[in-house]
C-alpha cells in the first residue's frame, strides 16, 4: 500500500497555525479568517477531490462476492430464518417492529409516575401494553422500527424461493457492475430484507456487509472494473475507430464522488475501530491480559474441535511465561490497533497500519473462526488503498497475455465490433490495434 | 450497460433520453394511484405497476442522473406509489400488506427530491449541504457508539447521546441498519449462549434439540449458518440485571427443589443466587416463545412424524470456556458436562405458550455440578457453601440436574 499522490496533508490546525498570526485585533481577526478558510479548504480537499474510482470498482467486486456468499447460504435456511413459522416467527416479529417501545429518559432528576386513566378504554389499553412489554405505553418515545423486509409481505414458500433467486440474480449483476447504480440500490434494499427479517441471527459480518453496500450504492462504484464500464470503453472505441482515429487511451475519469464514497468508508471504518478500541478498556480481561485467552478457548468459535488446536493451547498453558507473553502482546497488539489506526493511518504509518490489520483480521478469520467477518473487513479496509495500487494490481492481473497486434479492417462492421471489445477488454494494455488499411 | 455509470460518462453512453423510461414510470404510477383508489384487492397486479413504476424511474435517473427535471419526475413517480400502497396500510385490517415497501418508496422520493434541489443549487451551497449531510450521518453513528448502556453504570447509558438517538437518529439509523455500537468483544469475551430444548410427544417419547448443532456446520463451507445459529441463541442472553434476589423467589426455588418429584435440585453450590437467577427481558420472552414454537412445529418423530408434541423444555445454555490452568488437567476438556450452565426458560406447548408462568424453577439455573475427589466434608444441602479449592483435586464426574429435571439426558441422542 503506498500513498495516494492525489491527497494533500489533511491537518488543518497544524496548516491555519502556520497561516496565522497577527498582533492587533484586525490581524487577529484576519487570521482567523484565514485559518477557518483553510479549514474549509482543507474539508474541500479530503472530501471533494476527484479520485479514480478503481479502488471503489475493487471494493464492488468484493462487496458483490462476500453479498452472493452470505445469500447464497441463506438458502439452506430461507424458510427457518424468513418464512413465516421461522425461528422469530411473523407475528412476533411483526409484534416487534411496529409496537416495540422505545422509551423517553427521564428529563429530571426525580420524574413523578403518570396519572393512571379515568377513562376505562384507555386503561385496559394500556393494561394491555403493559401486560406484553412491561412498559407504560405513555411514556414511550416511539413504537416500532422503520425498517424493511420484503418477507414481512412475502410468505408463500413459492414465491419466498422465487424472490430469492431474483435478489441473487441482481447481486450477481451488482458484483458484473452491470446498471450499477439500479443493482446497487437493489441489492442494498434486497440485504436488507435479510436483516431486518432475521434480526436475532445476525452477527457482524451483516453489519460490515451493509456498511460496504450503502457506500459503493452512494459511489460510482460502476465506474471501473464493471461491465457499465467495458460497454462504455466498447462504444467509445469503435466510435473512434469508425473515424479512422488510433484507439482511444482508456482511463477511468477522476471522480469526486468516487473521492466521497472512498472518505466515508475510511471514517466509518475508523470510527468502528474507535469505538471498537475504547470499549474494551471497561473491560477487565481487556486490563489484566486475559481476553486474548477467552477468545481462542470458546469452544464454539475457534477451532477447539481440532485435536492439534487443542494440543497447542495444552502445550502453550504449560509454559506460563510464554502464555502471558502471548495473551498480553495479544490484547496490546488489539488495543494499540483498534485505539491508534483512525488516527495513524491518515500519517506515513498508513501502509503499516493497514498489514497490522490485515494480520489482525486474518487472525481473527482463522482463531476466532469468524471467516466471513474477517473478509468482511478486508473488504472495507481496501479502502485504504492507493487508487495506483489498486490500478497496478489490477494491471497485473493481465500481464499473463503476450503484447501482440491485432488487425481490422474499418471498412467490416463485424471486424470493428470485435476490435473495440478487444481493445475495451485490454485494461492491461498488452494488445495493439491497427487498421490493416494503414499499413504501409 | 448502455448508460454511463456517471455523468462523467455521458459522451460514452449509448443511450441518452431517459424519458421514455420515466414516462413509462409516470403512467404505471398513476395508473397503480388510480388502481389503488377504485379497486381494493388486486395485489399482484398492483404489485406489478409498482414494480415497474419504480425501476423505470430508476432507469430514467441512471440514464441521466444530475437533471433536476428528471429527478423531480423520479420523486413525483415514488410518491404516486407511496399514495397507492397508502389506500391499504391506511387500512388496520390490510395495514401489514406492505407497509414496510411504503417506506422504502416513500425515502426513494425523498433521496430524489432532496438531489433535485442539490443539482439545483451552486456547487458551494450542494457541497455544504453535502457537508452537513456526511456531519449528521457520522453524528448518528456515534450516537449508536456512546448511546450503549455500560456495565453497572449509574445512569446506565449517557443521556445526550440516548436523547439523540431516540428523538433524532432513531428512524434514519434503524432503516439504513447502522445502530451497531461496535463494542466487539467488550466489554469482555464472554462464553458462548446455546439453547437445549427437550421436546416431548404424546406416547412420552422425547428428543434433544440443541442450537446450534454441529451438524449447521456443514451447511455451507464457511460455517456461515452455524454462526447465524449462535447469533439466534445470543439473542436469549438478553436478562434484567439482578442485583439481589428476593428472599420468597429464592425460598420457593428451594422449596421446589427439595420437593422436585424426580428427586432434589439444589442452588449450585458455586455460584451466587445473582448469578443463578436471570430473568430474561421481555423481548427476549417473546423471543423464547417464538423459537419454543418453531421447535414444536419442525421437530417431528423420528419414527412417527404425525405424533403431536406435547411440550417443549427449553434451556438457555452457557457453555463456560476452561481456564488455562484446567488446561494442564487430563480429567477436563472443552465438552466437560460442568462447563455447560444451564438456565430454565419455561415448558411451552405446541403453540409456544408457556405452560406454567408461576414455575418456582423458572428463570434459575439447573446446576451441573463438578464431583471432586475431596476428602468428605459436611454437606449442607440447599445452602451455598464455600468448598476447598477443587482446582487440584481430581474430578470423578458430574452431579447432572439438568438430566433429572428435563427427564431425560441431553447427552444421548442429540440433533
Amino acid at each position: 500500500m503506498t500513498h495516494d499522490p492525489t491527497e494533500r496533508p489533511v491537518n488543518p490546525e497544524k496548516e491555519a497555525v502556520a497561516g496565522g498570526e497577527g498582533g492587533d485585533t484586525a490581524a487577529n481577526g484576519r487570521g482567523f479568517r484565514q485559518r477557518l478558510r483553510e479549514v474549509v479548504q482543507a474539508w474541500n480537499r479530503f472530501w471533494f477531490t476527484p479520485a479514480d474510482p478503481t479502488p471503489l470498482g475493487l471494493i464492488r467486486i468484493c462487496t458483490g462476492l462476500l453479498v452472493l456468499y452470505i445469500h447464497w447460504a441463506y438458502g439452506t435456511d430461507l424458510y427457518e430464518l424468513m418464512g413465516p413459522e421461522a425461528w422469530l416467527d411473523l407475528p412476533t416479529m411483526n409484534l416487534f417492529r411496529t409496537e416495540f417501545p422505545y422509551m423517553k429518559q427521564p428529563s429530571s432528576w426525580e420524574e413523578e409516575p403518570l396519572p393512571e386513566p379515568t377513562d376505562p378504554a384507555e386503561r385496559k389499553e394500556l393494561e394491555e401494553f403493559r401486560a406484553r412489554w412491561n412498559r407504560d405505553k405513555r411514556q414511550a418515545i416511539a413504537l416500532g422500527q422503520t425498517a424493511w423486509s420484503i418477507w414481512f409481505h412475502v410468505t408463500d414458500p413459492g414465491w419466498m424461493l422465487a424472490v430469492h433467486r431474483a435478489f441473487l440474480g441482481i447481486m450477481v449483476l451488482y458484483t458484473l457492475g452491470v446498471a450499477t447504480r439500479i443493482t446497487s440500490v437493489l441489492t442494498w434494499l434486497a440485504a436488507l430484507s435479510y436483516i431486518n427479517r432475521g434480526q436475532t441471527s445476525l452477527f457482524g459480518v451483516d453489519t460490515m456487509m451493509n456498511i460496504a453496500l450503502i457506500y459503493t450504492m452512494i459511489g460510482p462504484s460502476g465506474a471501473a472494473l464493471s461491465v457499465d464500464r467495458l460497454i462504455g470503453r466498447w462504444w467509445q472505441t469503435y466510435r473512434a475507430l469508425r473515424r479512422h482515429e488510433p484507439p482511444p487511451v482508456l482511463r477511468p475519469q477522476p471522480l469526486v464522488s468516487a473521492n466521497f464514497a472512498i472518505r466515508l468508508m475510511q471514517v466509518h471504518f475508523c470510527i468502528i475501530y474507535f469505538a471498537a478500541g475504547i470499549s474494551k478498556l471497561l473491560g477487565n480481561s481487556w486490563w489484566t491480559g486475559t481476553a486474548l485467552w477467552w477468545t481462542l478457548a470458546n469452544y464454539e468459535f475457534a477451532p477447539l474441535r481440532y485435536p492439534f488446536y487443542e494440543e497447542a493451547l495444552r502445550w502453550l498453558c504449560r509454559h506460563r511465561w510464554l502464555w502471558e507473553i502471548t495473551m498480553t502482546g495479544g490484547v496490546l497488539y488489539t488495543l494499540v490497533l483498534e485505539i491508534g489506526f483512525p488516527f495513524l493511518v491518515w500519517t506515513r504509518l498508513r501502509g503499516l497500519m493497514v498489514a497490522a490489520a490485515v494480520l489482525f483480521h486474518t487472525g481473527i478469520a482463522v482463531l476466532m473462526g469468524l471467516k466471513m467477518f474477517g473478509i468482511a473487513m478486508l473488504v472495507l479496509l481496501m479502502s485504504f488503498a492507493s487508487p495506483q495500487t489498486v490500478r497496478q494490481f489490477v494491471r497485473t492481473l493481465g500481464r499473463a497475455v503476450p503484447v501482440r497486434e491485432w488487425e481490422y479492417s474499418a471498412t467490416d462492421r463485424r471486424q470493428l465490433l470485435l476490435a473495440s471489445l478487444v481493445h475495451a477488454c485490454d485494461v492491461s494494455e498488452r494488445i495493439r490495434l491497427r487498421e490493416r488499411s494503414a499499413r504501409p | 450497460m448502455i448508460a454511463p455509470a456517471s455523468a462523467a460518462d455521458e459522451d460514452i453512453a449509448l443511450v441518452t433520453n431517459p424519458w421514455p423510461a420515466l414516462l413509462l414510470g409516470l403512467s404505471a404510477g398513476a395508473v397503480a394511484f388510480v388502481l389503488g383508489a377504485v379497486v381494493g384487492a388486486w395485489y399482484l397486479p398492483k404489485v406489478g405497476l409498482f414494480l415497474l413504476a419504480l425501476v423505470s424511474a430508476g432507469v430514467g435517473v441512471w440514464i441521466r442522473p444530475r437533471a433536476p427535471e428528471i429527478l423531480a419526475v423520479a420523486a413525483l413517480t415514488a410518491l404516486l406509489v407511496y399514495w397507492a400502497m397508502d389506500f391499504e396500510t391506511s387500512r388496520p385490517e390490510t395495514a401489514l400488506l406492505w407497509d414496510s415497501a411504503q417506506l422504502v418508496v416513500g425515502v426513494m422520493a425523498a433521496v430524489a427530491a432532496v438531489a433535485c434541489l442539490l443539482v439545483l443549487v451552486p456547487r458551494a451551497a450542494a457541497r455544504a449541504v453535502v457537508s452537513v449531510l456526511v456531519l449528521l450521518h457520522f453524528g448518528g453513528i456515534l450516537t449508536a457508539v456512546f448511546s450503549v448502556p455500560t456495565p453497572g453504570g449509574d445512569p446506565p447509558a449517557a443521556w445526550l447521546p440516548n436523547e439523540l438517538w431516540l428523538r433524532f437518529y432513531r428512524p434514519y439509523l434503524q432503516f439504513v441498519y447502522l445502530n451497531n455500537a461496535y463494542h466487539f468483544y467488550s466489554p469482555e469475551p464472554g462464553p458462548a449462549t446455546l439453547l437445549w430444548a427437550r421436546v416431548e410427544y404424546t406416547d412420552g417419547s422425547s428428543r434433544w434439540i440443541k442450537v446450534p448443532s454441529p451438524a449447521d456446520l456443514d451447511k455451507d463451507p464457511l460455517g456461515q449458518q452455524y454462526y447465524r445459529r449462535l447469533a439466534l441463541t445470543e439473542t436469549l442472553n438478553s436478562t434484567y440485571p439482578t442485583p439481589v434476589v428476593p428472599d420468597a423467589i429464592r425460598h420457593q426455588r428451594v422449596t421446589a427443589g427439595q420437593q422436585f418429584p424426580r428427586g432434589p435440585i439444589p442452588l449450585h453450590p458455586y455460584f451466587s443466587d445473582t448469578i443463578q437467577y436471570k430473568v430474561p427481558t421481555e423481548i427476549a420472552r417473546r423471543t423464547i416463545a417464538s423459537y419454543a414454537r418453531h421447535i414444536a412445529r419442525h421437530s417431528p418423530h423420528p419414527h412417527d412424524p404425525e405424533l403431536p408434541v406435547v411440550g417443549v423444555k427449553m434451556y438457555r445454555v452457557v457453555h463456560n470456556m476452561m481456564r488455562p490452568a484446567e488446561f494442564l488437567r487430563p480429567d477436563v476438556d472443552p465438552l466437560a458436562k460442568f462447563l455447560f450452565v444451564p438456565y430454565y426458560l419455561g415448558e411451552f406447548d405446541a403453540d409456544g405458550n408457556l405452560k406454567d408462568p408461576n414455575d418456582p424453577l423458572l428463570y434459575w439455573m439447573i446446576p451441573i455440578v463438578p464431583r471432586y475427589s475431596l476428602p468428605p466434608t459436611e454437606l449442607r444441602p440447599f445452602q451455598v457453601q464455600v468448598l476447598p479449592d477443587p482446582r487440584k483435586a481430581p474430578i470423578v464426574g458430574a452431579d447432572d440436574y439438568l438430566t433429572r429435571h428435563a427427564g431425560s439426558s441431553p447427552w444421548e441422542g442429540d440433533r
